[in-house]
């Protein structure tokens, strides 16, 4: 017994250094390109430019933020990221759940039809052509559903949502909710949604990111400045290595360009990031909630 | 007698402060405003990061009210490969607005919905009705009209004017002439000598920091004309280089005078005694090993570091790379270097000739209502009167006429002066490059100028690319060997026909090129069977297309 | 156990669903309105696959358009290149599975295990924040630490006394780089559902294995991975439908002339064609090469995991 357990610390420690060193490790790796470029969000941009940041700020400034704030086209740009963040959020979730409640259930007749029909849209898509018209001939063009709408539905958050209702709600509570005479509206509502926070933390984490660095839909259906998420704000200030200099206007012109992308570079990646970073405390909050059901099962 | 006096007296005044000092050939010859009734169009744009919102411009509002014209704007993204996305959706889902402004519409793109589909409106007729500005630009500049027309003999777009001169000649090199200075040696003419420089700032310390840290020779990829190799191989053959390059996808090639042939330089053996000659300096460390791979982020960081480590970079400015107030220093180190006379006595710059006039900067869609509204509200930029208020905004407040005896960049009379100093915030007073552009070389050099300006300061940077490129690149500007034309156009046939050669033409040529020169495949061994390769993955074929689109459009009738 | 038995044969089947449908038509009710989404923007624009074999004109539309039979196919196909692409394709993207499905578990596993709370929560935040940084960005950090004279990796092998080393030129290297920097930027972000799972591990359960005298180790194996196993089994089936689909826009800009021969994929290869002539056709057919490959890989992959016993997607 006594061998035994000195056998058991001795594994013990080497996995816990194991597992704290490669936590240390990825922390660190990681942690020295965002101080990298914290610093240089504070830094003066010719001493950037110059190489002369490596760990700490260098000549430092609030320049960069201060001209982010001063852009008029940043700060609207995060205002409406932020709604289509919020408003997408919500519907995506929704879908979600609608989705994958009724397909965890294996009273659902039909299921494997049903599942097909869904997967099958994750791999084969219509292309950018017909959306682009569907989107048109809804109305949806220049509007703030144009952002939200296309690509509220995504397959594999539903299908990750379909397996943690599948593995976490157990069939007895299920069946004991029938037995009362529990509808499926009722169900849903007061035992799986309750019983759900970590993956619908999670699953809202992915959609509100998404829809946070996404662009794409914006690019193709929005035409005016007003409805420009930040994203697509920021592309058009830092993508500079496709500019045409066989076209080149003048020189100050080029300069201005590349000031400006050089001086905010860095600041936009720190404030860019910030709702989101921000955001994900409240969700880990979220993933100690779900214990209850794991030991029912156990 | 006192009211003509009078007038004559603020006549006189207003002569004194320049106001007054335009003439009339400045001036716009388009009646205003191009419509009785308010007119509004939908135009198609990218969105500009340096003005803050068109919808509230100066220049928008001003040029509304004077041309009677509301536009309502349509944004995309001003990213090329976004910007090409959008504008291809919105032409295929038959969305059309009534106009594509900076839409980056190239000639294949109007070939295929210009001339194959009919989606473009032809514009030859209303030009030579009712555009007297462009009428007049074009009669003076009888190249620019062939640019311009399409396959069908249709003109479906009008030109933005840039008449860059330096630009036309821009493949140069820069040196360090502190180090030549340093090192006691006169600034190389030829491949050879060249070499020896570079091998002198590897050895010889030039930096004087007693460590062999020098770098002789740099390029970086994402830069103008920054390719380390396109400037040496000129000594060779004709390396038009990064220019035109949309990523990798550009096979090099020249159009032969004598010979009246377009041919590509990956199968010339001049071509290969190049690639021996960068073989030799990359061999002994004479080229920065990142070059080929770094972008001009990395490029400004080394360039940077104290004390200098850079011996000569290719680049069409050094400004591109190194500022000239906050680098000073540094900045005034390097010179421009001539070409260079190669081992076969060839000693030539690339000449853009094409470069003068873009192509398609509006177009105008079949679903126009008011066409002939539209070319009038366009045609009005075709003006310095009008470039002034668009590129700078109000008169008097961000420019003005230029006063009696003030001088531009060339040493002639000037016809203008900028009011306003720079500033890298997005702004709303005027349009900068977003309109049509109208940059005569008259324009250009008709920038009051201090006269006898520091060459290497900021103020001088337009006086110093004129004078280089006058004194050591015209001379030697390609005359046997010509750049191909950007603007050739293709049938949709020959146009898918070369879409896939392209692609793999070129990316077996490069992927060879850098085999050769650094050293993982022996070019004398190897030659015939690269050769019989190139041939295999249609070589000819693509060259056949292209002189058969050459002769169309540029040869002899 | 389950209140429905396994459905007998024949018609006696349909009537057992049809009962069981009517019993539950409240599940059919919360379906109808995902159903109706995928229906409108997934369904009803799948009338454009046939651009595959039709060459697309703006001016008569997608029904309108000529058809070319299989022209795209050939055109792809028979480029000397076609295979080279595709392995290239392949081989990114299965190196890439491999290292960003194991290594967001161990992360996820060492965060579950660590007991300082604060450094945990703070390691948690680090390792998820590289996700927020776009790519254009992004590639420009990597060129930034592989510089051979800015960077901090050839520095430290110089160090070692490897001399200039140009990770960025190396076609060998190339696929390296795009998969460690993929797993650097998105290992926090892809941990996070794992983290959820195993936050749903009752400690009692824990507790009961530390009584019964599990080591930490035999505690993650008996413990934690089980109640992560579903999770991981349906992430790595589902990366398998996408296998063919590699991002365009982070390859194309690590591209450069020395390691095109490695660097090349399908899809930036389809933008380089594309480009040149709009070609919607082109596009659309190889994108449908793409969905029946990633078809066959996502039913191998279930069935796989089938055999194995850990259930699949359907």
């Amino acid at each position: 017994m006594r061998s035994r357990n000195l056998y058991v610390t001795r594994s013990d420690r080497a996995l816990t250094l194991f597992l704290d060193g490669f936590l240390w490790f990825w922390t660190l790796v990681v942690a020295y390109p965002l101080v990298y470029v914290l610093s240089a969000s504070l830094s003066s941009p010719q001493a950037v430019i110059g190489g002369k940041v490596w760990l700490l700020p260098v000549e430092p400034t609030l320049r960069a933020y201060q001209a982010v704030f001063r852009n008029k086209m940043i700060l609207a740009g995060f205002a409406n990221s932020t709604l289509y963040m919020v408003l997408g959020t919500a519907i995506s979730l929704a879908l979600t759940v609608f989705a994958a409640f009724p397909l965890s259930r294996r009273e659902l007749a039909g299921r494997k039809a049903l599942n097909a029909l869904f997967l099958f849209t994750m791999i084969f898509s219509g292309g950018m052509i017909p959306t682009y018209l569907v989107v048109k001939d809804l109305g949806l063009r220049n509007t703030v559903w144009a952002v939200v709408l296309p690509s509220a539905f995504s397959v594999w958050n539903m299908i990750i949502t379909r397996t943690y209702f599948q593995t976490n709600i157990p069939d007895e509570l299920y069946e004991a909710a029938q037995l009362d005479g529990c509808s499926d509206f009722r169900f849903l509502r007061r035992v799986v949604l309750p019983l759900s926070g970590p993956i619908l933390a999670v699953i809202g984490l992915y959609y509100a990111v998404g829809l946070w660095n996404g662009y794409f839909n914006a690019l193709l259906y929005i035409d005016s400045q007003r409805l420009y998420p930040l994203q697509l704000v920021l592309r058009d200030i830092l993508v500079l290595s496709n500019m045409d200099m066989s076209m080149m206007q003048d020189f100050s012109e080029m300069l201005r360009k590349q000031g400006l992308a050089s001086l905010l570079k860095y600041a936009v990646i720190v404030v860019a990031s910030l709702p989101v970073m921000l955001a994900y405390p409240f969700v880990q909050r979220f993933f100690v909630k779900g214990v209850m059901v794991g030991a029912m099962k156990g | 007698m006192t009211k003509r006096i009078l007038a004559l007296v603020l006549a006189l005044a207003a002569a004194a402060s320049g106001a007054f000092a335009q003439k009339a050939e400045w001036l716009s010859k388009q009646p205003m405003p191009v419509s009785k009734e308010k007119v509004a169009f939908k135009i198609f744009v990218p969105q500009r990061p340096e003005i803050e919102d068109i919808t509230r411009n100066w220049f928008t509002s001003w040029y509304e009210a004077k041309t009677n014209v509301h536009v309502d704007w349509q944004l995309a993204p001003n990213e090329t490969s976004a910007l090409r996305q959008k504008l291809n959706l919105v032409i295929a889902a038959g969305d059309l607005p009534d106009a594509f402004l900076m839409a980056n519409i190239d000639a294949n793109l109007e070939t295929r919905y210009g001339v194959d589909e009919g989606l473009f409106l032809p514009l030859n007729e209303l030009i030579d009705k009712h555009m007297p500005n462009l009428k007049a630009y074009l009669a003076k500049n009888p190249g620019v009209r062939g640019m311009m027309t399409a396959i069908d003999g249709k003109i479906y777009g009008l030109p933005n004017v840039n008449e860059c001169y330096h630009c036309g000649l821009s493949q140069k090199m820069w040196i360090n002439k502190a180090w030549l200075d340093k090192l006691g040696l006169k600034a190389p003419t030829t491949t050879e000598e060249f070499y020896q420089v570079l091998k002198a700032f590897k050895e010889k310390d030039p930096n004087g920091n007693g460590k062999r840290d020098e770098i002789a020779l740099m390029g970086c990829t994402d830069s103008w004309q920054s390719y380390v190799d396109s400037f040496l191989m000129c000594s060779f053959v004709l390396d038009t280089g990064m220019q035109y390059s949309f990523g990798n996808t550009e096979v090099r090639m020249y159009y032969d005078a004598k010979t009246g042939k377009v041919m590509s330089i990956y199968d010339r053996p001049e071509y290969k005694e190049g690639l021996k000659y960068l073989r030799r300096l990359y061999a002994e460390g004479l080229i920065y090993s990142g070059s080929f791979t770094q972008k001009q982020d990395q490029f400004k960081q080394i360039i940077a570091a104290e004390p200098g480590v850079v011996g000569a970079f290719p680049n069409g400015a050094s400004v591109v790379v190194l500022d000239p107030v906050a680098q000073s220093a540094l900045y005034r180190q390097y010179v421009a270097l001539a070409p260079l006379k190669g081992p076969a006595g060839l000693r030539q710059s690339p000449y853009y000739y094409d470069g003068v006039a873009g192509i398609n900067r509006l177009v105008i869609s079949k679903s126009c209502k008011d066409p002939v509204a539209l070319v009038k509200w366009a045609d009005a930029m075709y003006s310095h009167e009008i470039q002034q208020y668009r590129a700078w905004g109000e008169l008097g407040k961000s420019w003005r006429w230029a006063a009696a005896g003030e001088k531009g960049l060339d040493g002639k009379d000037a016809i203008w002066a900028n009011l306003v100093p720079y500033s890298a915030d997005p702004q709303s007073l005027n349009w900068q490059q977003l309109g049509i552009e109208f940059q005569s070389a008259e324009n250009r050099f008709g920038q009051a100028t201090k006269q006898g300006v520091d060459l290497y300061s900021a103020e001088g940077l337009e006086t110093m690319l004129m004078k280089a490129t006058k004194e050591l690149y015209e001379p030697y500007a390609g005359k046997s060997q010509l750049i191909v034309p950007k603007a050739l156009r293709f049938s949709t046939a020959e146009a898918d026909e070369i879409q896939t050669l392209l692609v793999e033409l070129n990316r077996y040529a490069v992927d060879r090129k850098m085999a050769y020169v650094m050293g993982g495949a022996d070019i004398d061994k190897e030659w015939a069977s690269y050769v019989k390769k190139l041939n295999d993955l249609g070589l000819q074929k693509f060259l056949a297309i292209q002189q058969k689109a050459y002769d169309r459009q540029f040869g002899k009738k | 156990m389950s209140s429905i038995e396994a459905p007998p044969r024949g018609r006696s089947a349909l009537g057992a669903a049809a009962r069981l449908a009517r019993r539950h038509w409240q599940l059919y009710l919360i379906l109808l309105l995902p159903l109706a989404y995928v229906a409108l923007f997934n369904y009803l624009p799948m009338y454009g696959a046939q651009l595959a074999f039709k060459r697309f004109s703006a001016s008569k539309g997608i029904a309108g358009s000529p058809w070319v039979g299989l022209r795209y196919f050939k055109l792809f196909f028979a480029s000397p290149s076609s295979l080279r692409i595709i392995l290239n394709t392949l081989s990114i993207s299965l190196y890439s599975i491999a290292v960003n499905f194991l290594f967001p578990i161990i992360l996820a596993v060492a965060l579950n295990e660590s007991r300082r709370r604060a450094f945990r929560k703070a390691a948690q935040m680090i390792t998820y924040a590289p996700y927020f940084i776009s790519t254009v960005v992004m590639v420009g950090l990597i060129l930034q630490v592989l510089d051979p004279r800015l960077g901090i990796v050839p520095r430290l092998v110089a160090a070692l006394g490897g001399g200039e080393t140009n990770l960025m030129g190396s076609p060998k290297a190339f696929q390296s780089i795009y998969v460690w920097s993929g797993l650097w930027q998105g290992i926090g972000y892809s941990a996070i559902i794992y983290l959820a799972a195993l936050a749903g591990v009752s400690p009692e359960l824990q507790e009961a294995a530390i009584i019964d005298g599990c080591s930490r180790g035999q505690r993650i194996r008996h413990v934690d991975i089980p109640a992560i196993m579903p999770t991981i089994v349906i992430m790595l089936i589902l990366s398998f439908g996408f296998v063919m689909s590699v991002g365009f826009e982070k390859v194309y800009l690590m591209q450069n002339d020395m390691n095109l021969s490695s660097s090349e994929i399908i899809s930036t290869y389809v933008y380089k064609v594309g480009l040149v002539n709009a070609d919607f056709g082109f596009a659309t057919a190889i994108g449908l090469f793409n969905s029946l490959v990633n078809l066959a890989l996502l039913v191998c992959a279930n069935a796989a995991a089938r055999r194995a016993g850990q259930g699949g997607l359907w």
